[in-house]
């Protein structure tokens, strides 16, 4: 192994003060750039918007102490993985290979797939971090809108203002907060769901095959569009219904490819091992079926993690998700539509942020595809 | 004598498919005692598999066991049970194992999970009581240090550890019956030997009868006590191994061995058996072996011969008429 004499070993005990700095030390790019800049990144929020962590504790608001929660959580991760990965790994990799541990060395290989989770993990730490990012409420509208609307961007207002005066970047900030739980909570509905059905019409087969199916052939052959924006009409729109209504409205293509991956899968000998141990066909779906199919179902959630977020921005950008002056992408990207030559901060930066969220979230389910590749695995 | 461990009388598995019934299984019967080896062989096609998954009763639609057959182990006749009692039987009292063993182990879980959760499932124990009996098993089938080998999952076995984690598996509930489905055709043959001793040896510590399906004979000469031959879902010939061995006595038995390499034995050019299986959808009328037989003639190809002989050993009708023998070798029908 490396010449772990006391020297070294003393030098790498002091670099762990700074995460990811005895990684570097060893030579591993990856881990050391990561955990340092995760560090950093919380540090600078931490230097920069000292009077807004301070404020969590006269404030006494909850997203204050979530992200309070989380400043704290991450710095400890990031400090604490850099020990643990600073250890001697000599006997760690000669232990056991599971195929996550194969799926993620052939993730690493990937160079946009970790800069899609790069972005990934940013976006989910904007989230949550956004009240120490910014000190603007994103819905508050002040009296004297004519001197504070519409302003360029600026050392104040880093992405302008609206026409109502509110600080876009705080908008946004706020905004992706609504669109990626709305995303995060109607993909796991959608996925749960699709997995349950297409197992179920996979493995059993025949007559629930059938039934089964032809629902999903004619929930799929339904312009998705129109069928959001009928189901939505019906009740007054708000995220929970929107939430609902996209889940409940996207699973059959997940079913599909799970109901596919199935067929093939129940003709393995392993399916036939577990029924002559006396297995029954629910536990058989749950422990033996549902687990082998959860590689193209992951990226099934990914991939349609980036495309529910479009199109939640879609129909709040019709007004039938959110309604303001909640912010969702959508909606701002709508308030910016009139005035887009005069003010075109308004809308672009929320467009940005829709390309960059899709875009990442793509590049993490082609490179989940490729490395969770059942060829890999054996 | 006591009855028999498992008696299996008449049993009919049919595949009633779009273009008529597929008769996979037409008609077999055999019984095994308490601790006995019997070995089924046969070609591909022949209902080897099928007269074992009937068995467990894991024959799916449009497969059926027809009514009438009977299987009974111990008193109880398992075509009487429910889904749910039948359930209690597999991997309980009957287990099996399979060919492939690179297939029949689930990637995803380690082969400790996989060993506990029959022994949790039907003993209804705890976790650790459950690991504890799955490195027991794993040892008893000679794989080493089984306590640290719980944790691998089985793309990190080899094909003979895994075919022995199988076999793990299978027998960590104490059966009475360890249906064998063609356990070491994907193995090499070294690790075939292995895997024979190991199965003989347990046989020998646990007291289970074995049915043993191979097409291979040298491999069911090696284990079984007594041994039936399959042809078209029936048993053409039954009897002791050595008897069936020494004197076949259904052309099809002969032809089997005769296509049999045997080391030493300088043959200039195997034999074979003229033809192929006959589909099941339309076995051939008379004796089912009649189109491939050299000695077959008008009786043959009109009435079907029950099992003849003085105990029941060949369903031929040569065991009436022996004089109809001809000076075989070689020759198609």
């Amino acid at each position: 192994m490396n010449s772990a004499g006391g020297g070294s070993a003393k030098r790498l005990r002091a670099a762990a003060l700074l995460p990811g700095l005895p990684q570097l030390l060893r030579g591993q790019r990856l881990a050391g750039l990561s955990l340092m800049s995760l560090a950093l990144a919380m540090l600078a929020v931490l230097a920069f918007g000292f009077d807004r962590v301070l404020a969590t504790f006269t404030a006494g608001r909850v997203d204050h102490w979530i992200a309070f929660l989380t400043l704290a959580g991450t710095l400890g991760l990031a400090w604490r993985l850099s020990r643990v990965w600073g250890r001697d790994r000599g006997g760690e990799e000669a232990a056991g290979v599971s195929g996550w541990a194969i799926a993620w060395r052939e993730f690493k290989k990937n160079r946009p797939a970790v800069l899609g989770l790069y972005l990934m993990v940013a976006l989910y730490l904007v989230t949550l971090l956004a009240p120490y990012l910014t000190s603007y409420d994103p819905t508050v509208i002040v009296e004297d809108i004519a001197s504070v609307r519409h302003l360029a961007p600026s050392g104040e207002h880093l992405l302008g203002t609206d026409k109502y005066g509110r600080d876009v970047y705080a908008r946004i900030l706020y905004g992706a907060r609504i669109s990626l739980s709305i995303g995060f909570i109607a993909v796991v509905i959608s996925i749960t769901l699709g997995t349950l059905v297409g197992a179920v019409s996979g493995y059993f087969g025949g007559v629930v095959d059938t039934v089964l199916m032809r629902f999903v052939d004619t929930l799929i052959s339904f312009p998705r569009l129109v069928l959001l924006i009928t189901v939505i009409a019906l009740f007054d729109p708000s995220i929970l219904v929107v939430v609902i209504v996209l889940g409940l409205t996207l699973w059959p293509s997940t079913a599909r490819i799970v109901r596919s991956e199935v067929l093939s899968l129940r003709e393995r000998e392993f399916i036939e091992a577990a029924r002559a141990l006396g297995l029954g066909s629910p536990r058989i779906i749950l422990r033996h079926i549902i687990p082998n199919v959860m590689a193209p179902v992951i990226v099934a959630a990914t991939l349609g993690l980036g495309n529910i977020i479009l199109i939640e921005a879609g129909l709040s950008f019709l007004g039938l998700s959110v309604q303001p002056p909640t912010p969702s992408w959508g909606v701002i990207i709508n308030d910016g539509r009139e005035f887009l030559l005069d003010a075109w901060w308004v809308s672009t930066f929320p467009g940005l942020a829709i390309v960059f969220t899709v875009v990442a979230f793509n590049l993490i389910g082609d490179g989940l595809r490729d490395a969770l590749d059942p060829r890999l695995r054996m | 004598m006591s009855a028999p461990l498992l008696q299996v009388d008449d049993l009919r598995t049919y595949f009633h498919t779009a273009d008529g019934p597929v008769r996979a299984v037409d008609g077999v019967s055999f019984s095994l005692e308490r601790g006995a080896t019997l070995g089924i062989v046969g070609e591909s096609g022949c209902g080897k598999s099928v007269t074992c998954l009937s068995i467990l009763r894991l024959i799916d639609r449009p497969g059926r066991v027809e009514p009438g057959s009977s299987i009974r182990l111990g008193g109880r006749d398992l075509m009487e049970l429910s889904e749910e009692d039948m359930r209690d039987v597999r991997g309980n009292e009957i287990s099996m194992i399979f060919q492939e063993p690179m297939t029949s182990l689930n990637p995803v879980w380690t082969i400790g999970d996989q060993i506990a959760e029959a022994v949790r499932l039907h003993r209804g124990v705890g976790r650790a009581e459950a690991r504890r009996r799955a490195a027991e098993m794993l040892g008893l089938v000679g794989i080493p240090e089984p306590e640290g080998r719980l944790a691998d999952y089985p793309h990190e076995f080899s094909g003979g550890m895994r075919q022995r984690a199988m076999i793990a598996m299978a027998l960590a509930c104490d059966p009475d019956v360890l249906l064998a489905d063609e356990p070491t055709t994907a193995l090499d043959v070294t690790i075939q030997a292995e895997i024979l001793d190991l199965l003989a040896g347990l046989q020998e510590r646990l007291g289970m009868a074995i049915v043993f399906v191979s097409h291979d004979l040298g491999v069911v000469a090696q284990i079984a006590d007594r041994v039936i031959v399959m042809y078209a879902g029936q048993v053409v010939e039954q009897g002791d191994t050595d008897t069936i061995f020494s004197r076949p006595r259904h052309p099809y038995t002969e032809g089997l061995l005769r296509s049999t390499p045997r080391v030493g034995g300088r043959v200039p050019r195997l034999a074979t058996i003229a033809g192929a299986v006959p589909s099941a959808k339309r076995w051939p009328p008379g004796c089912r072996f009649h189109p491939r037989c050299p000695h077959a003639w008008q009786r043959c190809r009109e009435e079907s011969p029950r099992l003849l002989g003085t105990d029941g050993t060949a369903r031929c009708w040569l065991e009436e008429e022996p004089q109809r023998r001809t000076v075989h070798e070689e020759a198609g029908p």
